[in-house]
């Protein structure tokens, strides 16, 4: 096959259109959320089983939160391991490592509106908010789900506290609750606490 | 690190930087050595895109030191980079159409029969030459979104498989594809409003 004119044209391309495809791509390459490979479309579809569950299941509990969350471990085969977060019960958690090797918890709930675009919330403690947003940013998320990414503090000794509070606007009610996090042997566990929904009272 | 002209080890050393808004001089074979170690990995592996073969794409990159050691001075690239990834992508596609016995990477066939629909050879060929083309492609290049850019020329400057640029940028084969797809579409409606009879 003979080469085609253009190629032969391409090679008098000035040099900075070269340079910039050379250069890493702007949107971040791969984005993984989690290091070890994650069959995507499993764990979305895992997470939204378990959401249809616990929200049946949690229905009219007092102190319980209008949604449910969702806390993620590794496993050593397969994908990450999918646990729904109770109050007041630890389930295992586990540091993820983002492509820039901030550590952190990974967490989700769905959002209201199962069409809207996929977000992640970046809770830190004191952490360079903005920094770890651009570290992270550019993940291919499931549409109509809320990630939370807990960042775990380097030394990861200590265990954290992290405020979450989530308006119900078809409810018209507020939650408010705190994903604590602390160190289990080799790995991590998480609970919610502290869970308390208040109507929401409209400004006067 | 002596001789006519000093190695760029030398001048960056000096705090040259070789770029787009400085001179570079390159001479010395420890500049050789230096350019291998920067840019080797990239020479390599567009050679290797292009030829399938690990040895001649290594054959084909030490020509291109030479020929680079040869050129500069008196030629001063405005970026070395570029400069010597061109090098390199024009002798390998030499080496291939002067080895047509060898087997071609069916990869790179691809990305031929697919530039190839955009505009054939022989209805081009008396309408205008190759700079004439490189700089519809350019100002066609740079109408595009970075990444339909980037993407178009990791598959066609590059040569990069869809799967590898696929995992570049973090998108799914089929979105390589169709990215693809969609701007060689608009790359031959744009020739077309040039006058290029496509």
């Amino acid at each position: 096959m003979n080469m085609p004119k253009l190629i032969e044209a391409m090679n008098e391309l000035d040099d900075e259109l070269i340079l910039a495809a050379a250069a890493d791509p702007q949107t971040k390459a791969k984005a993984p959320l989690f290091r070890r490979p994650l069959p995507a479309a499993c764990a979305c579809l895992l997470v939204l089983v378990l959401a249809l569950a616990a929200g049946l299941a949690w229905q009219g509990q007092r102190g319980a939160a209008p949604f449910v969350l969702t806390a993620y471990a590794a496993q050593d085969a397969g994908g990450p391991l999918a646990s729904q977060l109770r109050p007041g019960q630890a389930v295992p958690v586990s540091a993820f490592t983002a492509e820039n090797g901030l550590k952190g918890a990974v967490f989700s709930h769905a959002a209201q509106d199962p069409k809207a675009p996929a977000s992640v919330l970046i809770l830190a403690d004191g952490a360079d908010a903005e920094g770890t947003i651009r570290a992270i940013a550019g993940l291919e998320l499931e549409r109509g789900t809320v990630y939370l990414f807990c960042v775990l503090p380097e030394d990861g000794k200590a265990g954290h506290s992290f405020p979450y509070l989530l308006r119900n606007e078809a409810q018209n009610t507020v939650t408010a609750l705190s994903i604590s996090i602390e160190r289990d042997g080799d790995g991590y566990s998480a609970k919610i606490e502290n869970v308390v929904t208040t109507e929401q009272r409209a400004a006067s | 690190m002596n001789g006519p002209c000093s190695s760029f080890l030398q001048k960056e050393a000096e705090g040259w930087r070789i770029g787009r808004s400085s001179s570079c001089i390159f001479g010395g074979t420890s500049a050789i050595r230096e350019t291998d170690r920067k840019y080797g990995r990239l020479c390599l592996s567009l050679s290797r895109n292009i030829l399938a073969s690990g040895e001649d794409a290594r054959e084909c990159v030490s020509d291109a030191y030479l020929a680079l050691w040869r050129r500069i001075p008196p030629e001063k690239p405005e970026d070395l980079m570029a400069y010597l990834a061109k090098i390199v992508r024009d002798l390998s596609l030499k080496r291939l159409d002067h080895d047509r016995a060898k087997k071609r990477c069916p990869e790179l066939l691809l990305s031929f029969e697919e530039l190839e629909a955009v505009l054939p050879d022989e209805r081009f060929a008396a309408q205008a030459d190759g700079a004439a083309l490189a700089s519809l492609l350019g100002a066609f290049l740079r109408q595009e979104t970075p990444t339909a850019r980037s993407v178009f020329l990791r598959r066609y400057w590059f040569f990069d498989s869809v799967r590898g640029i696929a995992a570049r940028f973090g998108f799914s084969e089929s979105k390589v594809k169709s990215l693809l797809f969609r701007t060689r579409r608009r790359l031959r409606a744009f020739l077309k409003k040039e006058g290029i009879d496509v």
